[in-house]
């Protein structure tokens, strides 16, 4: 698949708030920024921590296992791209460090349901860009 | 020193009110439609614009309808002017209150323009983040996010839910100026497809052009004015702004601050409130604020919507007007227009018996909430 081919959004990847999960995603790990100071996980990055407001972070790797807060069904798109994938499960995910993320969830509609296990998958996008998904567990 | 006075109430007064026709209004500018509402509401009021010397603007969508953009239309130099991001018509509600109260403005005028439908404003454009490379996009997203976790934690149905969307088409029937009068009931409800599952086309709101505007005074100088004054009796604000990073920010939960702090500040209680408003731009809204606001006790509003309360003829009538369901996009303001005419008992067919005090209850989106309470008493 090339980027021309793909017509979806695209995360801006040099975004440098959040470049090093995009980069982390390429290498199948899931990360979050952790506070040097008082170690409190955040996600989406943030270039202070707002328990403690120091500046030093690292990109950690945190786990890939997580449950369904909540999930919607699209059966409209709102964007053209997404067209040819109706109906399609997004959800917020906790994972099991209490990082939350959202992402689509890929498995059977019916086994979708709030608090339902699901484990993080790669999904190469484009040479650039691996998308976070959830697979149901 | 004194302490400060926190009692606002009866202080101020809503002496005006006034909007443009609804829909579609090609090449009108939000400012040009902020500047016809102003004049509407000006004639409600029985002034000219030489008496104003306050303007609160609301930006537009696509963040246009400033202040300094409105001013070159309407023609005067206001001594105060000033503009919120989200008003809501509450949020500048209660600025126009805290102006006119410290003395920076006698006479405000409120108003909010919007040309999102004619000019086709992309909703759906996403950001360039986790979020929308997933595809989650557009205010029917998050809102059925929302839903769907209220649902899961306490067995809210398809039925109860889309109460909401039926009530405010029954009601938006009795509204000339609504923009979705044809019947809905609850089995065609029920057959429409879902748009964003749970949410269904009819849980959200439309597109609209239109602009809107109120004249906020000193109640002390308000019984000049032709029209019986609304008097602000209470408000309250209370922020989420933190956003995604309050990990259940989806479900509002601080709206309870907003909610706790107005029944204080006023001893009013629920039962005192004739008719109610809640700005909706999705169902969700009306869903969350009923609760948290205590019209129906937690987890269990999807029980107590069906049984019909907030319909025309229930005990606890919400939305006179049709709300942003049925009656137009206005980001609310219409709700505290509605308001004000069913207080003075301007509101034709669906005059609600005897309503002498509203509330009226926003947000801005997942980040701010915020009420107001008003009646033709002071």
């Amino acid at each position: 698949m090339t980027d021309q081919l793909y017509n979806k959004p695209i995360p801006r990847l040099d975004d440098p708030d959040m470049a090093p999960f995009w980069a982390a995603a390429r290498e199948r790990r899931l990360t979050a920024q952790r506070c040097t100071s008082c170690a409190a996980l955040r996600f989406p990055g943030l270039p202070i921590c707002p328990t403690c407001l120091e500046r030093g972070f690292e990109w950690t790797d945190v786990s890939p296992e997580g449950s369904i807060w909540s999930y919607v069904v699209y059966h409209r798109a709102f964007h053209p791209g997404f067209a040819g994938e109706l109906p399609y499960v997004v959800a917020i995910v906790e994972n099991a460090d209490g990082v939350r993320y959202t992402g689509r969830v890929v498995g059977r509609r019916e086994d979708v349901a709030v608090g339902a296990k699901v484990r993080a998958v790669f999904a190469d996008e484009t040479p650039e860009f691996t998308l976070v998904k959830w697979e149901l567990a | 020193m004194s302490a400060i006075d926190t009692d606002i109430r009866g202080k101020v007064a809503i002496v005006g009110v006034g909007h443009t026709p609804q829909g579609e209004l090609p090449g009108q500018s939000p400012e040009l439609n902020s500047v016809l509402a102003i004049k509407e509401a000006l004639n409600d009021a029985g002034i000219g614009r030489e008496r104003l010397d306050g303007l609160i603007t609301c930006k537009s969508v696509q963040g246009t309808n400033t202040d300094v953009m409105v001013g070159p239309l309407l023609g005067i130099n206001p001594r105060y002017a000033q503009t919120l991001d989200y008003g809501t018509c509450n949020f500048s509600l209660h600025l126009a209150v805290q102006a006119i109260l410290t003395g920076m403005a006698t006479t405000v005028a409120l108003c909010y323009g919007a040309n999102a439908r004619s000019i086709r404003f992309p909703f759906g454009a996403s950001s360039p983040t986790l979020a929308g490379a997933s595809g989650l996009m557009h205010i029917a997203g998050p809102a059925a996010m929302a839903l769907q976790r209220h649902k899961a934690l306490y067995g809210t149905t398809d039925e109860q839910f889309g109460m909401i969307a039926v009530s405010e088409r029954e009601w938006a029937q009795k509204n000339p100026i609504a923009l979705f009068r044809e019947p809905m009931s609850m089995d065609q409800y029920l057959a429409m497809p879902y748009m964003v599952e749970p949410l269904r086309r009819a849980d959200v709101t439309m597109l609209s052009d239109g602009g809107v505007s109120l004249i906020v005074t000193r109640a002390d100088m308000a019984a000049d004015y032709p029209n019986n004054p609304v008097y602000v009796l209470g408000m309250s604000e209370q922020t989420g702004i933190r956003g995604e990073y309050t990990p259940d920010y989806l479900n509002r939960e601080f709206l309870r601050g907003a909610a706790d702090q107005i029944w204080r500040n006023t001893g009013l209680t629920q039962d005192d409130i004739d008719v109610l408003y809640i700005q909706n731009p999705t169902a969700v809204w009306v869903l969350q604020m009923l609760e948290y606001y205590g019209f129906a006790p937690p987890g269990e509003v999807g029980p107590w919507l069906a049984e019909g309360h907030t319909r025309p003829g229930g005990d606890r009538p919400v939305n006179t007007n049709g709300g942003q369901l049925s009656e137009s996009y206005m980001w609310g303001w219409l709700h505290l227009v509605e308001a004000v005419r069913q207080l003075r008992g301007q509101a034709g067919e669906r005059q609600v018996t005897g309503a002498e005090i509203a509330m009226y209850c926003s947000t801005q989106v997942w980040l701010k909430g915020g009420a107001s309470i008003i009646s033709t008493h002071k």
